[in-house]
């Protein structure tokens, strides 16, 4: 197949390379693309579990602080919501946006794309769900928040007693299984498969062209 | 490595989405629907240095508030004391905390700065020749740009969990300052003015 480096726009032929591969760009040595081990069912195994963290650790606090039996605590709407109600509406939307809403809506929408691949199944908006991702990838900081909690607690362990919820645990693993699910998915790679789809509907697809 | 062709040259050009090499109608600046995932497949990003200037002198415009001015009031037992970027590191190293100093020193002052140098110098010297090698060493600086641009919002979130935090009366209050909406603003138009800039800019000019 045909590919141009989003880099370097060198045009070059590319082979359909063994799982576990990856292929670089002859001009400026760039990835353009991996095929990753685990087929389509390792993302989706990985991304439900991500599922069940994302919601525990929206569901409960990230983070206790007990000032002399006085208790506050924090989950991931909560801080954007300190922000906004603080005269920064702008400063808590971006917050929440980049905390909890694109993290959730890429974490749903890829659940979503492969469900539709591994079913071999056009559901609605599947094009359009993957093309999404493209856009808003750049824009997911839920790592870097938990690295911004970590530097929270060690500035308040000095003045307060700081009690760590089950949401931060959470929200943790959460991350980790997000990394390990990204490193088995190749946008590319999905593109083709959508595009085999449209080809050969459901039950036509032989077994091979499926894995 | 004369033997490379780049796509524009003949006529083609890669969908940004999906990757899809089609073949551009003349002329070849018409934008194009892509046959596989319907985006817009541009030869090169529409405006893209334009775009990438007036990001990055807006960014540079509000980096300034967003250091001169406090990002965070702190009120302990009735005694208030405000922080701009550059004092609450200071204020790390004073109390010894020499990790936390050099992840906030790193994430709000090294991170920005290299940013707006980078793509100030990518913008700059985009437009004379270069040999290949100079070329790959831009199209990797222009990569790390891209890539650790978000992690200048860790001292957003800081402060954002600060402030959700500590509300605790007459002992202790965090306020955020109007230096982290600055801050805030400086990171979005610097991770914009990445993304507006096209790395196939850089290889234009190169030298046979």
């Amino acid at each position: 197949m045909l590919m141009a480096c989003r880099e370097c726009d060198v045009l070059q032929r590319v082979p359909w390379v063994p799982v576990g591969k990856k292929v670089r760009c002859r001009g400026c040595g760039a990835t353009l693309y991996h095929h990753p081990r685990g087929g389509l069912d390792r993302p989706i195994a990985l991304l439900f579990g991500a599922l069940v963290l994302y919601v525990l650790a929206n569901i409960f606090p990230l983070v206790t602080l007990d000032i002399g039996g006085a208790t506050r605590e924090t989950s991931l709407v909560g801080t954007a919501w300190a922000l906004y109600n603080h005269d920064m509406k702008l400063l808590g939307m971006l917050v929440f946006l980049t905390s909890l809403a694109v993290p959730g809506a890429i974490l749903f929408s890829t659940l979503y794309v492969l469900a539709g691949l591994r079913l071999q199944r056009s559901l609605p908006g599947l094009r359009q769900m993957l093309a999404l991702l493209s856009h808003i990838h750049p824009w997911e900081m839920a790592d870097v928040f938990v690295i911004s909690i970590l530097v929270a607690l060690v500035k308040m362990s000095g003045m307060a007693e700081v009690i760590v919820g089950a949401g931060l645990y959470a929200l943790i693993g959460y991350i980790l299984l997000g990394i390990a699910a990204s490193a088995s998915i190749d946008v590319f790679v999905l593109w083709r498969r959508m595009e085999r789809i449209d080809r050969f509907p459901r039950g036509q697809l032989s077994l091979e062209a499926g894995r | 490595m004369t033997d490379l062709l780049r796509a524009k040259s003949l006529g083609l050009a890669s969908c940004g989405v999906c990757r899809q090499v089609v073949r551009l109608s003349l002329p070849s600046t018409v934008q194009l629907e892509c046959p596989r995932c319907g985006g817009r497949v541009h030869s090169r990003l529409s405006h893209s240095l334009a775009r990438t200037w007036a990001l990055l002198i807006a960014s540079m415009v509000l980096y300034v508030p967003a250091n001169v001015y406090p990002v965070m009031k702190n009120t302990y037992l009735g005694a208030e004391s405000s922080n701009t970027i550059l004092s609450g590191v200071v204020l790390f190293l004073k109390e010894g905390d020499w990790l936390l100093a050099f992840v906030i020193f790193t994430a709000s002052i090294v991170v920005p700065l290299l940013k707006m140098c980078s793509l100030l110098y990518l913008l700059i010297n985009v437009h004379k020749p270069s040999v290949a090698r100079r070329a790959r060493q831009q199209t990797a600086l222009y990569r790390v740009t891209e890539l650790v641009g978000r992690w200048s919002m860790v001292d957003v979130f800081v402060i954002g969990i600060l402030t959700a935090l500590v509300q605790m009366g007459a002992i202790s209050t965090v306020e955020p300052g109007i230096g982290a909406m600055a801050f805030g603003a400086v990171v979005v138009l610097t991770m914009l003015a990445a993304i507006s800039f096209d790395p196939r800019l850089i290889w234009d000019q190169e030298k046979q």
